[in-house]
């Protein structure tokens, strides 16, 4: 293997690191806010998490099989198919399937479109783009999904009132549903322009310093933040429009009804 | 006509109302009655398609409702909730929306007809400009009658439309409601109301809810509709 051209962090380092949690710890203990034991918690869960994380993914860059690439990109996204639900305080039958379903198509969608089009990376399932890549669009589609999820359930439920009273006008159930589709995308993605509004200024995006860290010139980290915050947008856009459209299906019937009982809390 | 036949809605696996038919003819005024909890809403809600029915069937025109388009159908027969929502805007604003609905485009509105409406209520011009957040409970009860008429219903099914009214605004909505009636004589209503005296003046005839069966009260015939003579 060639020199890394980045400072390997070694076990000593480590430990020194996490030294530093000390301070917090103090500081709980001096002003007792009772955090301690959850920063140890939290101290410890990432530690062991990012380590198994980075075990599993070591061993896959090592056999670099396509199906075991693949199979890993599927836990991916069932994870965060899942993770979005989890998020939302309201559920309805099917909401998982929904779900996993959008934002696996989505998500598979644009990065595909991006290996294999934009970045022609060869071959595709070339670990080293493919798992950081799907992994920053999922956590995005992720929010996305959740958010729209939520607001759209939230809205109808609060709405009930108006949206029956417009259905019972002769609204169809899209005349009804619209003004909430609406803004269950707008509140979906809203994250996501945020982000791209201030990137740069008031923040540096964690992809593109982990780059710089590892050795690339900061012109060309660039570049690369700048096709995955487009990659993003798109696959945030497509995963809460999917998300939304199929939860409008579950929640109005054919025949032009609500079904509020379709709903349950969390 | 509307005929409803051998209708039944359960509620947690207990019928509310069963085996319940009814007919609305041309010109028909009718009252319905019962007490609280007997499901009066519930019926009107599934007589418009807007909750699921659990037996039974709903005719229109000779039509069934499975044959009808549902917005379509809705647009002859209208069912006005008692709290009518308005959520944004002025009152001119939500009437234009409904009539943006597909199911409307051979509707324009009719500003004579509106106006002389809201001369019957004795309301100002200004009131359309009102929006939703300035609107008392009772004047969202006339706009979203006035709404509702705009868009040329056939069938009106009306929920304790005067419930939020003042005295003086009950009369003037059921002159409204006697001179919509006498504008067609396909139109006709189905009325509830927790005022008796009001539906004697406003029906001709009525239908009874009993209300759910309850395990003492033997001597009742369940939730069975009776129709009698109102007024008496």
């Amino acid at each position: 293997m060639e020199e890394a051209s980045y400072i390997v962090i070694g076990n000593g380092q480590l430990a020194l690191a996490a030294l530093l949690l000390l301070i917090n710890i103090g500081l709980s203990v001096v002003l007792r806010l009772g955090l301690g034991r959850d920063l140890i918690v939290g101290a410890v869960r990432m530690t062991v998490q990012l380590a198994l994380v980075g075990l599993v993914l070591e061993w896959i860059f090592q056999v670099r099989q396509p199906l075991l690439i693949l199979l890993m990109a599927a836990v991916m996204a069932g994870l965060a198919g899942v993770a979005a639900v989890q998020r939302t305080s309201r559920r309805f039958p099917g909401v998982y399937w929904n779900s996993l379903v959008t934002i696996s198509a989505s998500a598979f969608l644009v990065t595909g479109a991006a290996i294999t089009g934009i970045l022609q990376v060869d071959p595709w399932y070339e670990p080293q783009y493919l798992i950081p890549l799907l992994g920053m669009v999922l956590g995005n589609a992720l929010t996305g999904i959740s958010l729209g999820l939520d607001h759209m359930m939230e809205g109808c439920v609060r709405n009930r009132n108006w949206i029956e009273t417009m259905l019972s006008h002769g609204a169809s159930r899209w005349e009804a549903a619209h003004d909430e589709i609406r803004q269950a995308l707008r509140t979906g993605m809203i994250p996501t322009i945020n982000a791209m509004m201030i990137m740069g200024i008031v923040s540096l995006p964690g992809m593109m310093t982990g780059q710089i860290l590892a050795g690339a010139a900061p012109l060309d980290a660039v570049r690369y933040q700048m096709v995955i915050m487009f990659m993003i947008a798109a696959c945030t856009a497509l995963a809460t429009l999917g998300v939304v459209l199929l939860a409008y299906r579950m929640l109005f019937s054919a025949d032009h009804r609500f079904i509020r009982s379709r709903i349950r809390s969390k | 006509m509307l005929t409803a036949r051998n209708l039944t809605r359960l509620i947690d696996g207990r019928p509310i109302w069963s085996d319940l038919s009814l007919e609305l003819r041309d010109g028909d005024r009718v009252a319905l009655q019962g007490p609280t909890g007997s499901g009066k809403t519930l019926l009107m809600r599934a007589l418009v398609g807007i909750d699921a029915l659990d037996e039974g069937q709903i005719c229109f025109r000779n039509r069934s409702l499975d044959d009808w388009s549902i917005p379509e159908y809705r647009r002859l027969v209208r069912y006005i909730p008692q709290d009518a929502s308005f959520p944004t805007g002025s009152v001119r604003q939500s009437i234009e929306l409904f009539f943006s609905f597909k199911v409307h485009r051979g509707l324009t509105l009719d500003t004579d007809e509106l106006k002389y409406f809201m001369d019957i209520l004795n309301l100002p011009e200004s009131f359309l400009d009102k929006t939703a957040d300035h609107l008392s409970g009772g004047e969202k009860q006339m706009a979203a009658l006035l709404r509702s008429l705009l868009l040329k219903p056939e069938v009106l099914l009306l929920d304790e439309p005067t419930s939020s009214l003042d005295e003086s605004m009950v009369s003037r909505v059921e002159s409204l409601m006697n001179f919509w009636m006498e504008g067609d004589a396909g139109h006709r209503f189905l009325w509830t109301s927790h005022d008796s005296r009001q539906l004697d003046r406003m029906s001709e005839r009525s239908i009874h809810l009993n209300g759910p069966e309850k395990a003492d009260g033997p001597e009742r015939s369940s939730s069975a509709s009776v129709e009698k003579p109102a007024g008496r």
